[in-house]
């Protein structure tokens, strides 16, 4: 049966294979307020996942946690991630997990804005003029010390339009060997821009596979791929 | 020994204006606001299943598919009318099945669709400063 039926999803849930995320884009400083509120309420219900949370739920069937399990999840790295989230989660003792597109971090600041507008990442209109608007790679490495860093490709791709070995290489391998490079800990998962699923018969699917990948994160599920 | 409880988010009633709670979601700004969702957990691997003992997790999810249950049929309640409204056919339920991706790129917005109204109503936090 495809993940991506209601079927499927009702299933899982039925069984207790589910997990609550809650995700965010752009955490500008102007909602700074909001999103520390935010997260304390999930935090006062809920315990943050890390991926060996996952590894023991999978191998065990156990959670092995005091309240229902959750992920704060940031996607595509902006600079906003690195000045406000990431410390909101650290004053609160949450462990986040951010999926930041490689290419944004590498691209020359005077560059971000054509970037983003180029490759389906949004900005907010407070932001938009500011002289930075990717996290650098050295923030990467130091929200690598608190909180998950996974991958996003590098460009912020989908899935479909990895057809060939170039596509592999630029898209899944070199965004898992550069993120492992700077954070010193390979990517635990893997997602794609528009958050399609898994698909081993895939080009896609095989790249993150072999990039030693074990979660494919999506819009509708959280797959362990590998051992 | 009595079975664990959902937490009180999950064991809140669910909404009976599906369609309203739907069209408030979406209102929602995806790009600066935080979007909650339960998603399922998979095991891709071959020759494993995930076997959740997790009795507490167990419970919830059993509630969790009673709600997914009824955000659906609300939401497929109303699909059925945007179609009978916009083709005058009659009898016809939107399908899941492979979406054009260049429309829908999540290859899911039917699925998606529930999600999002479920875990707006039963996950997303509720803070004075929350939209």
């Amino acid at each position: 049966m495809s993940i991506l039926t209601t079927g499927h999803q009702r299933e899982a849930f039925a069984s207790g294979a589910f997990l609550r995320v809650v995700n965010w884009h752009n955490t500008p400083q102007s909602e700074r307020a909001t999103l520390r509120a935010e997260l304390a309420w999930y935090a006062e219900r809920h315990d943050p996942v890390l991926p060996e949370d996952l590894d023991r739920l999978f191998e065990t069937g156990q959670w092995g946690k005091a309240k229902p399990g959750f992920i704060p999840v940031f996607y595509d790295g902006y600079l906003n991630n690195a000045t406000v989230a990431a410390p909101v989660c650290d004053e609160l003792g949450i462990t986040a997990w951010f999926f930041p597109p490689t290419g944004f971090l590498s691209v020359d600041p005077e560059q971000q804005r054509e970037y983003a507008d180029a490759h389906h990442i949004t900005l907010v209109d407070e932001e938009r003029n500011q002289p930075t608007l990717a996290m650098t790679w050295d923030d990467l490495e130091v929200i690598s010390r608190r909180h998950v860093v996974a991958a996003h490709t590098a460009n912020h791709a989908q899935a479909r339009h990895i057809v060939t070995a170039e596509d592999v290489q630029r898209e899944v391998l070199e965004p898992v060997r550069l993120i492992t490079e700077v954070t010193g800990t390979r990517p635990p998962a893997f997602a794609w821009l528009f958050g399609t699923p898994f698909d081993p018969s895939s080009v896609a699917g095989r790249a993150v596979l072999d990039a030693g990948i074990r979660y494919a994160v999506s819009n509708t599920a959280y797959q362990r791929i590998a051992d | 020994m009595s079975s664990p409880t959902p937490t009180s988010e999950l064991a809140s009633r669910p909404a009976e204006d599906v369609q309203a709670v739907s069209a408030l979601c979406g209102t929602r700004i995806l790009e600066r606001e935080g979007i909650a969702m339960f998603v399922a957990l998979h095991d891709a691997r071959p020759g494993h299943h995930l076997h959740v003992r997790d009795a507490f997790g167990v419970a919830e999810g059993a509630r969790l598919a009673v709600l997914f249950d009824h955000y659906e049929r609300g939401l497929a309640a109303e699909g059925v009318d945007a179609a009978l409204s916009e083709s005058g056919a009659k009898g016809e339920v939107p399908s899941e099945a492979d979406p054009d991706p260049d429309i829908d790129p999540t290859g899911a917005a039917g699925l998606i669709d529930v999600l999002v109204v479920l875990s707006d109503q039963h996950l997303r936090a509720r803070t004075e400063l929350s939209p």
